[in-house]
């Protein structure tokens, strides 16, 4: 099957007054429709900054990127970026928070999708509420709803976990996998967190300290069909071992 | 309408316990107290002040007392020349505000949209928030003559300069992860400032109003005391040079009471603009 997503020797060097910091050097990945892929890493190796690129916000020195053949030059319709905190407006309703996308957009069309979104997913009882009403569960399903307002074909999460509370976390990763596999999206997901990881995606793929190379590609097969049910299965632990060394053995 | 701040659950259901009847009432009772303490100032200060000059301790002629302020504003209300300097002079300084604030904004928006306009600008405002704009009064109206122009020309160069780097401040701290929010959904410039930056900063704004009110109305006094033709200003200026303190005190106390008025008018927008956030 053609990749949706490629990257082909992407190097990225920022550039401050003080310093050049080679932060990605000759970076090749690539992501086939429908895929779940875990991207795992020491702190600083340059995972955010490889989202970033995806996201057409930052464009790479060298190498290229394509998003179903085409170059990623500017912020694609087809990609939906969602950061490690929410961001959500606090002047705007959580139903506006939801249709942020359509409104930059101008996609009045996508208002349906968005509302059955809202009703499938537990927040339209709270469609006139305003962020700070909500828990920071919720406000987090409220940001990806957001982001697949916009009905992209990929979806980037940079550690879209890291800022709740582990039993939040866990109940959370479930619903989001569940989500994102219901609505046949393709995902990119950033994470610390090794079982995170392995219980979540179908393919963890392991970077070395920067400059960001992939120093291991491992495809999970795990039974069970939600993550936490993928944590208590046997080979769990295989997985999660094989990622640690790796890990170790590059730090 | 949603209440400005209501808890986010209510915490108790049905009657109040005793504790909570008990709290409330000294509750109210203390904001009673403050209000009666705060009439009690404004009267005994009246008061010691009227009996100061009626029992001759001072001299009624040059320190005024409220009883003559009273009858002055009292027939200067009637002759219908009060309201004439009262007009002249709302008039001056709505019109100095509302210029000032909008060239403030409309500033901000600029040093916004381009960064390197505004480092270059950087020096020369901080230079030109620490001058005494009034010091230019005798030039503006050499320049544009001795009308409401140059009063309001005036209001508005007092005003403007604090304006702009207020709310440029304001803009400046809008939350750099917001707006990459809204780049990654392809948002132009213009989308960037209306969706993130202006929503985020109307609490900057509305404090840069708040400073604003003040300063046109400092601009608006000081014009129309160099130019001399109507309003309050003019008012307290020709009672001093004809020693009639009785006028200038009245021209105070009625420009207290409606500064007072106008800066409670932007409070109460502010608490409008903060229902609908
Ligand atoms: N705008 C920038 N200018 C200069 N250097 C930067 C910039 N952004 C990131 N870097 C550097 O590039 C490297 C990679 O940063 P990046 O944020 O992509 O790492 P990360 O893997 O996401 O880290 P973390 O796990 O902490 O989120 C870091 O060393 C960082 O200091
Ligand atoms: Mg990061």
């Amino acid at each position: 099957m053609n990749p949706l997503l490629q990257l082909e020797g992407v190097s990225l060097r920022y550039q401050t007054a003080e310093a050049e910091t080679v932060a990605i050097e000759r970076l090749d990945l690539s992501v086939a429709p429908g895929e779940f892929v875990a991207i795992v890493g020491p702190s600083g190796c340059g995972k955010s900054t490889v989202l970033s690129m995806i996201a057409g916000l930052l464009p790479p020195t060298a190498g290229s990127i394509t998003l179903n053949g085409k170059a990623v030059d500017r912020p694609l319709p087809g990609i939906g970026y969602m950061l490690q905190r929410d961001y959500l407006f606090e002047w705007r309703s959580i139903w506006e928070n939801v249709a942020l996308g359509l409104d930059v957009r101008k996609q009045p069309g996508g208002r349906e999708r968005a509302e059955s979104l809202l009703k499938t997913y537990g927040l339209y009882e709270f469609k006139d509420s305003r962020p700070s009403e909500l828990s920071g569960g919720m406000r987090q399903r409220a940001a990806l709803l957001r982001t697949l307002a916009i009905d992209p074909d990929l979806l980037l999460l940079d550690e879209p976990f890291s800022a709740l509370d582990y039993q939040t976390r866990l109940t959370l990763s479930d619903e989001v996998s569940a989500i994102i596999r219901k609505e046949q999206k393709t995902a990119l997901f950033v994470t610390h967190d090794i079982s995170e990881a392995v219980s979540i995606a179908d393919r963890v793929v392991v970077f070395s300290a920067r400059p960001a190379r992939v120093t291991l590609d491992l495809p999970v097969t795990l039974p069970g069909s939600t993550p936490l049910s993928r944590r208590s299965a046997e080979e769990f632990r295989a997985y999660f071992d094989r990622i640690w060394k790796e890990l170790q053995h590059h730090a | 309408m949603r209440e400005p701040d209501r808890p986010r659950s209510s915490p108790l259901p049905g009657a109040p316990s005793a504790d909570r009847s008990a709290y409330l009432r000294r509750l109210r009772r203390d904001r009673r107290l403050i209000t009666a303490g705060r009439v009690l100032v404004l009267l005994l200060f009246a008061l010691l002040w009227e009996g100061a000059a009626q029992l001759g301790w001072i001299d009624g002629f040059i320190f005024s007392s409220p009883s003559r302020i009273f009858t002055t504003a009292l027939e200067l209300a009637q002759s219908g020349e009060l309201w004439l300097h009262v007009g002249v002079t709302l008039y001056e300084t709505v019109l100095g505000f509302v210029i000032g604030t909008a060239l403030g904004i409309l500033a901000a928006v600029w040093l916004w949209w381009c960064p390197r306009a505004a480092k270059i600008a950087d020096p020369y405002l901080v230079i030109l928030n620490s001058l005494p704009k009034i010091a230019l009064g005798p030039v503006i109206i050499v320049w544009m003559g001795t009308g409401t122009a140059a009063i309001v020309t005036i209001a508005v160069l007092v005003s403007v300069v604090v304006a702009t780097t207020s709310i440029a401040t304001g803009f400046f701290e809008a939350d750099p992860q917001q707006l990459l929010l809204l780049r990654s959904l392809g948002a132009t410039k213009f989308q960037q400032l209306t969706m993130v930056v202006l929503p985020a900063s109307v609490p900057t704004m509305v404090s840069a109003l708040k400073l604003s009110v003040g300063m046109s109305w400092v601009g608006v006094i000081v014009g129309e005391f160099l130019i001399s033709r109507a309003g309050l200003g003019y008012l307290i200026v020709y009672g001093g040079q004809v020693f009639k303190l009785d006028i200038v005190m009245a021209g105070v106390v009625i420009l207290c009471l409606l500064s007072a008025l106008m800066y409670y008018a932007v409070v109460w927008f502010e608490k409008k603009a903060g229902r609908r956030r």
